[in-house]
């Protein structure tokens, strides 16, 4: 499949499973520590995490954006996904230049995965970029610095369970070859 | 000149990076008051069309919960009404009653429009609530929304068949609640427990026991006289914490709350502000 096509694949299918299918759970699971509710994974940045090393900067942003305002469009909270996944974008290639050991420029269209990057490495890509994006995002939506821990707590919660739903996509999904030259 | 097109073409990624942002945080703090109506809501017809089409595909699944639940407020509305209902509910739903309190007599007419939920949350700060009908079943912005066990929210967004009513789980939404003895207080939401609501304003000379039943006082959008919730623990010498009859977890159908009376009042009130 070439690139585009498998982005809007991609696109649909993380979208779809996250608002009609753990959103849903999201309400129905009377899971809750401390009262607040514990189940609330947000998986969807994973669409953007999963495109090609080489996707220029300005493009990813903008994917970036166009995915975040669908999301608040859905949830009804004014660009607040939107602005956290453009800070996800910005880093984005910052991150993977880290934690891949060869340079970027020598992969060409590689996608970024379980598999490519080894365990630990693709463990810290996704660990640090999820926990950026719901940092950011739960900061703008609680707004106030007196529940701070409460924001730190909140993105614990959902972070561990994103970083597990995405790993377990990632063994169920992702293409096992790899090419060694 | 040709420095600074340099200095972008160094930068240019950041400087997108800081365009789009900048353009995010406006949306974000230009809809951040809830009664502010913003562009992005599910009550457009895409979105809506989205959940009402998701609604079809697994809204079989709740049916035994959505069974029980209007079991349970058959039952009770058969207690409350004796046997003898004199109105046929199937075809006339409205519901009109003369309160007289001393020598004043008020008629209130309400009529009850149900509605079948699409899309709910509870683990945001403001959450929402999507509903399947609109502005073409008389649906108007600021109407009042309950479900048989207790008050759910207000109607903020209006389409032509959606609309997005703003759940009583937000932050800043106040209900003027009543207790027992007349004591009015307010209610609110603390952003953290679905299951509980915080009760303030309540004299220290009034002792709320565990349990003591809170119910809308009616100064607000909610006719007076709804179960709200029972109070649960005491958080300080005027505040409490209040446990919510309405499981947000498990809503499925609501009623919205025609008021025609209550949008004349409104009117009125709204004239007398203008004036000052």
């Amino acid at each position: 499949m070439s690139t585009p096509v498998k982005f809007i694949v991609n696109f649909i299918i993380i979208m779809l499973i996250q608002l009609f299918l753990l959103n849903d759970i999201v309400i129905k699971s009377s899971i809750s520590l401390l009262g607040i509710p514990a189940f609330i994974p947000l998986v969807y940045p994973l669409v953007l995490l999963l495109l090609p090393v080489n996707t220029p900067h300005w493009l990813l942003m903008l994917l970036g954006f166009f995915t975040g305002i669908v999301m608040d469009y859905f949830c009804n909270t004014p660009g607040m996904h939107a602005a956290a996944c453009v800070l996800l974008c910005y880093i984005r290639p910052y991150l993977l230049s880290l934690f891949f050991q060869q340079s970027v420029k020598e992969l060409g269209g590689v996608v970024p995965s379980l598999f490519r990057m080894g365990i630990a490495s693709f463990l810290f890509y996704i660990s640090v970029a999820v926990l950026v994006h719901h940092l950011f995002f739960y900061s703008l939506q609680i707004w106030s610095f007196k529940n701070g821990l409460y924001i730190l707590f909140k993105t614990l919660l959902s972070g561990i369970l994103t970083i597990l739903l995405i790993l377990l996509s990632q063994l169920l999904f992702a293409q096992r070859e790899i090419k060694r030259t | 000149m040709r420095n600074l097109i340099l200095l972008i073409k160094q930068f240019y990624s950041f400087f997108i990076f800081l365009v789009l942002e900048l353009v995010c945080l406006i949306i974000v703090f230009r809809n951040n008051s809830y009664q502010q109506s913003s562009y992005i809501n599910s009550s457009r017809s895409i979105a809506g069309n989205f959940y009402s089409q998701k609604d079809k595909i697994v809204g079989f699944m709740n049916l035994r919960e959505v069974n029980d639940s209007l079991m349970k407020e058959n039952a009770r509305l058969k207690k409350q009404v004796g046997i003898t209902i004199p109105i046929n509910p199937l075809k006339d739903t409205s519901y009109t009653k003369k309160i007289v309190s001393d020598t004043v007599t008020q008629t209130v007419h309400y009529n009850y429009i149900p509605a079948k939920i699409l899309n709910n949350t509870i683990d945001q700060k403001i959450n929402y609530l999507t509903l399947n009908i609109g502005s073409n079943q008389g649906i108007k912005k600021g109407m009042a929304v309950i479900s048989s066990n207790g008050i759910v929210g207000r109607i903020s967004h209006v389409s032509e068949h959606y609309s997005v009513a703003l759940s009583f789980l937000s932050d800043k939404f106040n209900v003027s609640a009543v207790v027992a003895d007349s004591t009015v207080g307010k209610l609110s939401w603390d952003g953290k427990d679905p299951d509980y609501g915080i009760l303030t304003g309540i004299p220290q000379s009034v002792k709320l026991k565990p349990r003591d039943s809170v119910f809308t006082s009616g100064f607000g959008n909610f006719p007076e006289n709804i179960l709200i919730g029972r109070a649960a623990q005491v958080m300080s010498g005027t505040s409490y914490k209040i446990y919510l009859t309405t499981n947000f977890r498990k809503l499925h159908f609501v009623y919205v709350i025609a008021d025609e009376i209550n949008f004349e009042r409104k009117k009125l009130e709204d004239s007398t502000q203008v004036l000052q």
